[in-house]
């Protein structure tokens, strides 16, 4: 960079050539004196351009030209320590079409492998479906040793890896190398693996392996529990626990460092799980995801040793009981999802004993007889609540006393939406945000209910269409207060968006997570007729609400 | 109101109040540095900034000068929005590309980071939705890639997906 000094200094043109200036007499080029293009912008402006693009406008933007294509894949970056654009991208190595046809399969590694040992971008984030090739005419060993190499060609930037093996049962020695090779790991996804004979992994047993976060629910990992470190940077676990492998030593060791664990389990003879024993002194998020059955006192002692609970999400109970919420320490608990079935005034009492609860989730209240009737009880702190179930439309009105600062609001329901939910919606005048799944009509429908809606964001979800498509019968109903949309759903008619955007004149902003993506030129169409609203494509995904892991 | 003398790199000297200079992170260090704080006579040169340029700058400067100052972006994830932009900004940016470039350049010559913000977010709305092929014509560049090389990019392309920011 140029400092003046501290005399002043006279900066005069050369008029012969006004690609030169005097400066105290001195001749300089001048730092950039042809007219500025695109392509003079320099790497790193570019690439904070591209840093504000959707995915699929990164993609077009990678084919403009190559240095175009090198800003983003970042090749730079991964030399003076940055991030690339391209670092947040999953690798979907999936050779498999159809089970019967393996030749395919075979074709298919060889085109992944083929471009993947040439290529340029380093992923921090794949996924693998191993797959058996039994009835190939190559050997498990020939696909084995090209998956592994292909690995090997991300083994210094992988971060997190998710390994499905399909029916094939993966020699442990892979597990072993792969452990050992990709020393950055700190994710590992094991759970669409299938594991019969487990693995011992005594050869690794003093090797410290960097990973957090460990998804095993199959029981692919049974480590020496006096001498293994594999799993010493462990911190959240998913796992289930079986009659024939109770991962007693696992979660023996693990218990101390815990922050988050997922548990699922299998019943044994008697109708009984055998929780561990142990205390988990940093435990903070515990997800249950297996049906609860019998009295809970020892599902209740399990929860009594976790003193830092802060988020809990309670798996449904056969007989419908939350009494084993009597034991968790009440003070810390801020997060709780839980399957009440119906919800009386007595359950209703069991959730209240939270004081500083933020968030609560109540799923399965198909029926609530009395209502939630208690008096006294205000979640004051409560700032986001989730209904599911269908019966809430009747009590929405009185569940609103006990919750007077709510902020989002998430409702199911399998009747169509219509201007009356709205109205007993919009007296949360809380409110900043609304989730509704499923229920969805026609935008006819659609649009009469928000009409009436004074909540501005709105969240969408639905697993078919967003929209069913029939002609009017009356003109649409304009929706003065939305601001925010966003739709999850299989795809949305083109012919939808025009009449919805029009009628939505606050509308800024509108998110698409569509499994059918809406295509190039549908989108280049809202964006021009739309300027004012910010239009974004991302990648499909089921909504995912704050708590659901289930 | 003290003022600072800025000379563009074609020689224009432009008297500018120090507040509005101060919206600019390396004439703000520069003045810091070199103990200019009180000196009014002094000439800043600003050789990389012509006077097309550094006139729409200090007229951006001075409508933005009661802003509050923009943290650096360094760390942390960049913010996608690009509709946040307010309508005498939309105004401001209605220029030729020529000179949107040269406000890049000089945004981030100068370190101004509302203005560096403003200009990303003006031209990542001009490529949204846009294909390669338009991308190239709007920015008149050429394509250099070997249809070996697209087809490449392409096929892993298909095999990617974004994913959520997983936490370390």
């Amino acid at each position: 960079m140029f400092y003046p000094t501290k005399m002043s200094l006279p900066v005069v043109i050369d008029n012969s050539d006004p690609r030169y200036i005097f400066v105290n007499g001195v001749r300089y080029r001048r730092y950039w004196t042809h007219p500025v293009t695109a392509e003079s912008l320099p790497d790193y402006l570019l690439e904070k351009i591209l840093k504000r693009l959707d995915w699929s406008d990164v993609q077009s933007a990678m084919l403009v030209n190559k240095s175009w294509m090198n800003t983003v894949l970042g090749v730079q970056r991964w030399f003076d320590g940055g991030e690339p654009l391209s670092a947040e991208w999953r690798l979907n190595v999936v050779p498999h079409a159809d089970e019967n046809d393996t030749d395919y399969q075979h074709f298919k590694l060889e085109e992944y492998h083929h471009t993947l040992m040439q290529t340029r971008r380093q992923y921090k984030h794949m996924t693998i479906y191993w797959g058996d090739w039994e009835r190939c005419l190559k050997t498990n060993l020939v696909k084995d040793q090209m998956l592994v190499d292909i690995i090997r060609r991300f083994q210094q930037t992988l971060v997190s890896l998710r390994i499905t093996s399909g029916r094939y049962e993966m020699p442990p020695w892979i597990m072993s190398d792969i452990l050992r090779m990709c020393t950055n790991l700190k994710c590992l996804d094991l759970n669409g693996m299938q594991a019969v004979s487990r693995y011992d992994f005594c050869n690794l047993d003093t090797y410290r392996t960097r990973i957090n976060t460990l998804y095993d629910c199959n029981q692919v990992f049974s480590p020496n529990p006096n001498g293994s470190n594999i799993f010493a940077n462990v911190t959240t676990l998913q796992v289930k626990i079986s009659p024939s492998n109770k991962l007693k030593d696992l979660l023996h060791k693990l218990s101390p460092q815990l922050v988050q664990l997922s548990l699922s389990w299998e019943l044994d003879k008697k109708g009984q799980v055998a929780l561990p024993n142990d205390e988990f002194p940093l435990l903070e998020t515990l997800i249950l995801s297996s049906e609860r059955v019998g009295p809970d006192n020892q599902l209740g002692r399990f929860l009594q040793r976790m003193p830092q609970l802060k988020a809990l999400t309670l798996s449904p109970h056969k007989e419908e009981h939350i009494s084993v919420l009597h034991w968790v320490h009440p003070d810390s608990l801020r997060h709780l999802d839980v399957w009440t079935g119906s919800l009386c005034p007595k359950k209703f009492a069991f959730i209240a004993k939270f004081p500083h609860l933020e968030s609560l989730s109540i799923r399965g209240s198909y029926a609530m007889p009395n209502g939630p009737k208690k008096e006294g009880i205000v979640f004051r702190n409560v700032t986001r609540l989730a209904l599911f179930g269908h019966e809430w439309r009747l009590h929405l009105n009185s569940i609103m006393v006990f919750f007077p600062n709510l902020v989002e609001l998430e409702l199911e329901a399998k009747e169509t939406w219509g201007p009356a939910d709205a109205r007993s919606i919009s007296n949360y005048t809380s409110l900043e945000r609304l989730i509704v799944n499923e229920g969805l009509d026609t935008l006819e429908a659609f649009m009469e209910f928000c009409g009436e809606l004074k909540v501005p964001e709105l969240t969408v979800t639905t697993q078919s269409n967003a929209f069913v498509v029939k002609p009017l019968s009356k003109p649409l109903v304009q929706a003065p207060h939305i601001r925010k949309m966003s739709i999850y759903a299989y795809m949305i008619d083109p012919a939808i968006y025009k009449p919805m955007m029009q009628l939505m004149p606050k509308l800024r902003n509108l998110e698409l997570s569509l499994e059918l993506p809406c295509d190039n030129k549908v989108y280049r169409r809202i964006i021009a007729k739309f300027p004012l609203c910010d239009t974004v494509r991302k990648t499909y995904q089921k909504y995912k609400p704050v708590f659901d892991n289930t | 109101m003290p003022c600072i003398q800025l000379q563009s790199s074609d020689g224009e000297i432009f008297n500018v109040e120090f507040e509005i200079a101060m919206c600019s992170f390396t004439i703000k260090t520069m003045m810091v540095d070199l103990d200019l704080e009180d000196n009014c006579e002094e000439v800043v040169p600003l050789t990389n900034v012509d006077s097309n340029i550094l006139r729409k700058i200090l007229q951006w400067a001075n409508y933005h000068k009661d802003d509050p100052e923009a943290n650096p972006e360094d760390g942390k994830p960049v913010d996608r929005r690009t509709d946040n932009i307010c309508e005498w900004d939309q105004e401001f940016m209605k220029v030729d590309q020529q000179t949107l470039y040269g406000l890049i350049k000089a945004a981030n010559y100068l370190d101004i980071r509302g203005l560096m913000a403003l200009t990303c977010k003006t031209v990542a709305n001009m490529m949204k939705g846009k294909t390669e092929e338009q991308m190239r014509k709007m920015f008149n560049i050429q394509n250099d890639l070997t249809p070996e090389e697209e087809q490449q990019i392409r096929q892993e392309n298909e095999w990617c997906e974004e994913v959520e920011i997983v936490a370390d």
